[in-house]
């Protein structure tokens, strides 16, 4: 009876190979079983379409196979909205740095990275090689069920720290992605490492301060880690005490960057052929810049006192 | 509601009785046919893709014993209940049986 062989061998392509023999036959006894009451029935042997009825009735081969397999997940229901925040913080990361990396590139005059397929590609690569970690990194938590702080089974109401956030928090998030991505490109512009800062236009030299190419790499971490900050702000529903505590950490730092910067007497130093006429610019110049810093210091003061009053309301 | 719906509700419903059905009946040794045969004597219909793969299940969490025999010319594997297949039996019994005084107080309440 060929159609009941031609069937048994498709169940047994999708059948996992360590129960095959003892399947294939069961389910052949089975199928015999059937055709012999319908041919007792019948009072004759089936035709080929009767035959195919009552394959049918078992169902699709696919689907008999997959009744016999195991349940397995690649990752599971449990460790599945783990993965999908994960996904969600890993691919906002990805964008920003990505797109960070494109403008600074573009703003030290590197033509090809002008294109925005040329971004989106790069996007695109990094994202599908993050994608592709974390669904590692899942699978294998799932398959050698390690135990993971992510996904604790127990939990106490009591002991629950995060808070809901506001529009208003996820908007001042945003806003303050894109003012310390500006405050990065400038930065990277004006100020290397090792070298003294500044520029020269036409006749008149402007420099600033040995302490702001000291601080180079310092204010590019501070610069980075609060667009990183600000990215899982902006993709979280809730704020918890660690991102509070990261978050107190940096405007702490950065307050004693901006005081370093702001202690030094001079912000900018013109030389020229005509100082004399420059004075006055230069005064105003340095005014401008050191009133600048001291804004910047306000303003993280106040970033800095209101990460305060979250820690307290989180941890009452 | 959906004739779908419906029937996919109703499968729930029997899919939880048919292990207490399929453990009751093999207190008695059946091939999988008979057995198929046996439940559907009581009006409980359930079909080869389903059934086959539950007996394999049930013995594999250590329910059910089988055997590999020859009857009428044809191999067969016949299963029947072991210790702790009639151990978890009598448990559920008691629970259905819990469960069927249950939903009848709560029918009983719902006339009132």
């Amino acid at each position: 009876m060929n159609i009941v062989e031609n069937y048994l061998t498709q169940v047994e392509e999708y059948l996992a190979s360590d129960n095959d023999t003892d399947v294939l036959q069961e389910l052949e006894s089975a199928i015999y079983d059937a055709i012999e009451e319908r041919e007792a029935e019948q009072g004759r042997p089936l035709a080929n379409a009767e035959l195919a009825s009552v394959l049918r009735k078992f169902g699709a081969p696919i689907d008999v196979a997959a009744k016999y397999a195991r349940q397995q997940y690649l990752i599971g229901p449990t460790l599945f909205p783990v993965f999908r925040h994960s996904l969600k913080v890993m691919l906002g990361i990805v964008a920003i740095l990505q797109c960070l990396n494109t403008l600074l590139h573009l703003a030290s005059g590197e033509v090809s990275y002008l294109s925005i397929t040329a971004l989106l590609q790069v996007i695109f690569t990094s994202s599908v090689w993050g994608f592709a970690a974390l669904v590692v990194i899942f699978a294998a938590v799932e398959k050698y069920q390690i135990p993971s702080p992510l996904v604790t089974p127990s939990w106490d109401p009591l002991k629950m720290t995060a808070m809901r956030q506001s529009k208003g928090d996820r908007k001042d998030a945003a806003t303050t992605i894109i003012s310390d991505t500006v405050m990065l490109i400038l930065w990277n512009l004006w100020v290397g490492p090792g070298i003294t800062a500044g520029a020269t236009i036409g006749q008149i030299t402007i420099v600033l301060p040995n302490v702001y190419s000291l601080l180079f790499w310092p204010v590019n971490g501070l610069l980075l880690m609060s667009l990183l900050l600000n990215a899982w702000q902006l993709l979280s529903n809730s704020c918890n005490k660690v991102r509070i505590s990261a978050a107190i950490a940096l405007d702490s730092s950065a307050l004693v960057v901006v005081a370093m910067l702001l202690a030094s007497t001079d912000q900018l130093l013109i030389s020229s052929d005509n100082i004399e006429q420059l004075q006055p610019i230069a005064n105003h110049a340095n005014n401008v810049l050191q009133i600048s810093l001291a804004v910047v210091f306000g303003f993280i003061a106040w970033d800095l006192k209101n990460h305060c009053k979250m820690w307290k309301k989180v941890s009452e | 509601m959906h004739a779908e719906q419906l029937e996919k509700l109703k499968q729930e419903l029997r899919r939880g009785v048919l292990v207490l059905a399929v453990l009751m009946q093999l207190q008695r040794e059946h091939y999988g046919y008979s057995l198929r045969k046996a439940l559907q004597s009581f009006g409980l219909e359930i079909d080869e893709g389903t059934l086959y793969p539950l007996v394999r299940r049930l013995e594999k969490q250590g329910l059910l014993l089988s055997e590999w025999r020859e009857e009428d010319k044809r191999k067969k594997r016949f299963y029947r209940l072991s210790e702790s297949g009639q151990r978890a039996l009598d448990a559920m019994q008691s629970e259905w049986q819990v469960l069927n005084q249950n939903i009848a107080n709560i029918v009983k309440g719902d006339g009132q």
